[in-house]
């Protein structure tokens, strides 16, 4: 068996924990993995450089985004009715998260926390203190203080702290635990056995080698599917990693794990974000929609007219903020002028909070925050633009452990849906801490003949494209540029039935007449073909699922133009598609 | 010549272990990352008052816990 093993694959590894993408949720769950048992063997594989990878760091690469900026909820005073609160209006959200998972997130909130002040990170400030803000309760992280009628301050629910260095620290503490850290290695498959993870195969994308991984637990924590949708106001090729998100996540460990038969779910919801035109996806950026006033044509200003900042016909706010100034889809008045945002009108501790926000996060936001001549720019900006942002789709987990429907493999992060952040940092503790005790009392996995199939098959699937002879060469960033504008102009926000449809089958045949046609030349153009395939299916499913969800919810989330009322036959349901014999299988499913 | 005992973006006296910077051969020396991100993109008018008054506008003071609960015995 080995023998055949060694043939065909260039490396084999055992590890007791293969963690998957090196961001805040695979930091996290290694560092408290070795923490809870130093015995154990954990490697972790990262895509780009730990240090600088993952959606929480910021680098001045253009690539590289969003330091850590991370408000820690703090869960005393928690019940399961504060986890529906904290949902930002869980009628909205109904169906779409399970309060439970949420609930049982919220108990360990704090511990992710301590081991992050452990080892270095300031999360609190000079004076002693925590600086908490209130959230839910105003509808935005970055609002004015509010207070109760007795002139007290709202019980704030998150910690703002400086986290410039979070991923910084985080990664050297990875290290110092001694992990075994694979960079620039990209996952291929889930290998499983009898419905159980049992390992999985990788590259090495400056090498080319192909290594497999045997391993008793996988976490996949590859991040938020940033790549579905173009950001229009950044020319080709750049617009393909400019996104809300880390830019290298492109939903490859979503693929893998249904690959490997776990379910995916929400791939309908796609968070719009509202933007000043010119500027980037920050929230430094979205922050001049924020703080700065924001005035309509006739100069009327939109926070006088809407005191409470409820746009939306379904009502509530919807942070984060910039949420309230989107394009809504049922706001004629809104939708149908032309938004600027007022940066001169700004007071100083405005402009502070911006650049705080700027500072602690994509640190590129604030580059061209001073591109455009500096965050008080005289010239009023166009405050509206949109593009899609956080997503609450992904792996569904099935139980407080954050395992799936596949036996030993689990999901964190923004791969399994709303959890980015400090979420992301929560659920790798608890993914973490638990397989620390689980690995224990388990076994290293065998391979029989059917796992060596598995093997021979991702080899040959993660290697096709390379100098593959074809009639006519698909490249593929070429194609995943006309992959994702086919999701802005044919799913989008104003979605409808005929346009989905028609996603839908261009997709369908993309992966059936494009996808074989791609031909690169050397292992990272290798890793692009990948990404783009995977980004494919992933906006099959989004299609589908948007066309089946044939009601509004929470828009411009998903917002169905022939379909405008919030339906309650689709309250705490979820779509989830899993795969079957190669063809992705649609089915409903009942949440909370 | 900068005060080598205050963060040179924020001025704010230093305090740990400072983080310091070699651009174009000249040594710099901060706070956090924070302030070097500031710093290296000309940020102006962030100093740590305006930080200060920041927070007295959006947050609440929080009285923190003692974390060190939560951390994991590391085994021997």
């Amino acid at each position: 068996m080995s023998t055949e093993l060694d043939q065909m694959v260039d490396k084999v590894i055992k590890t007791d924990f293969l963690i998957v993408g090196g961001g805040l949720a695979g930091c996290m769950a290694a560092i408290q993995a070795k923490r809870k048992n130093r015995h154990m063997d954990v490697t972790l594989l990262e895509k780009s450089s730990l240090p600088v990878s993952g959606s929480a760091i910021g680098l001045k690469d253009f690539h590289i985004e969003e330091p850590g900026m991370i408000e820690h909820p703090l869960p005393d005073s928690y019940t399961l009715e504060s986890a529906r609160k904290a949902l930002f209006g869980v009628d909205r959200f109904k169906g779409m998260v399970d309060v439970k998972l949420q609930y049982t997130e919220m108990l360990h909130w704090l511990k992710p926390l301590a081991i992050m002040e452990d080892i270095g990170i300031q999360v609190r400030e000079d004076d002693g203190f925590m600086k908490g803000v209130q959230t839910y309760r105003q509808g935005t992280v970055w609002g004015k203080l509010a207070y109760d009628e007795n002139g007290k301050p709202y019980e704030p629910n998150m910690v703002l702290y400086r986290g410039s260095d979070l991923k910084a620290k985080l990664s050297a503490a990875v290290i110092k635990e001694d992990v075994r850290v694979l960079e620039r290695t990209m996952i291929g498959d889930i290998i499983t056995k009898d419905g159980s993870a049992v390992g999985a195969t990788a590259f090495n994308m400056r090498t080319g080698e192909l290594i497999l991984i045997n391993a008793k637990s996988i976490l996949i924590a590859t991040g938020r599917v940033t790549r579905l949708y173009p950001y229009p106001y950044v020319m080709y090729p750049q617009n393909l990693f400019y996104s809300v998100g880390f830019s290298g996540n492109s939903g490859g460990g979503v693929i893998a794990a249904l690959n490997a038969g776990a379910k995916i779910h929400n791939m309908e919801f796609i968070w719009m974000y509202a933007v000043s035109r010119g500027s980037n996806l920050s929230s430094g950026s979205g922050g001049a929609g924020w703080f700065f006033p924001i005035r309509k044509s006739n100069g009327e200003l939109l926070e006088h007219k809407y005191p409470e900042r409820n746009m939306l016909q379904h009502g509530g706010n919807i942070p984060p903020i910039n949420f309230m100034y989107a394009p809504n889809c049922k706001n004629p008045e809104i939708e149908n002028d032309y938004l600027t945002s007022h940066m001169a009108d700004a007071e100083d501790h405005e402009v502070a909070a911006i650049q705080f926000c700027a500072a602690t996060e994509k640190p590129r936001s604030l580059k061209f925050h001073m591109m455009a001549g500096g965050v008080r720019n005289i010239r009023p900006i166009e405050a509206v633009s949109l593009c899609a942002g956080l997503t609450i789709n992904g792996i569904k987990r099935e139980n407080e452990y954050g395992e799936t429907s596949v036996q030993n493999l689990y999901a964190a992060g923004d791969c399994a849906g709303h959890t980015a952040g400090c979420r992301a940092l929560t659920w790798g503790w608890i993914v973490g801490d638990h397989v620390a005790d689980k690995a224990k009392e388990m076994e290293q996995p065998t391979y029989d003949s059917d796992q060596l199939k598995q093997i021979a098959a991702s080899k040959q699937r993660i290697f096709a494209p390379l100098n593959r002879s074809v009639n006519y060469v698909v490249n593929p960033l070429e194609l995943e540029d006309y992959v994702r504008n086919l999701n802005a102009q044919f799913v989008g926000v104003h979605k409808i039935e005929p346009r989905l449809k028609y996603a839908v089958n261009q997709m369908r045949w993309l992966k059936e007449a494009a996808a074989p046609a791609i031909s690169v030349k050397t292992h990272h153009e290798l890793m692009r073909a990948l990404e783009v395939q995977d980004i494919i299916e992933l906006s099959e499913m989004h299609a589908y699922t948007s066309l089946m969800r044939d009601e509004s919810r929470m828009p411009p989330i998903h917002n169905r133009d022939d379909y405008p009322e919030q339906d309650p036959k689709w309250d705490n349901k979820t779509i989830v598609a899993t795969k079957v014999n190669g063809e992705i299988v649609y089915t409903t499913e009942n949440v909370n | 010549m900068s005060n080598i005992n205050q963060c040179e973006f924020c001025e704010r006296p230093l305090k740990g272990e400072p983080v310091q910077k070699t651009l174009r051969g000249k040594t710099h020396t901060f706070c956090s990352e924070f302030c070097f991100r500031l710093f290296f993109y000309k940020t102006p008018n962030m100093k740590y008052e305006n930080i200060q008054k920041m927070y007295a506008a959006r947050t609440v003071n929080l009285v923190p816990q003692d974390m060190t609960k939560y951390l994991t015995k590391v085994e021997d």
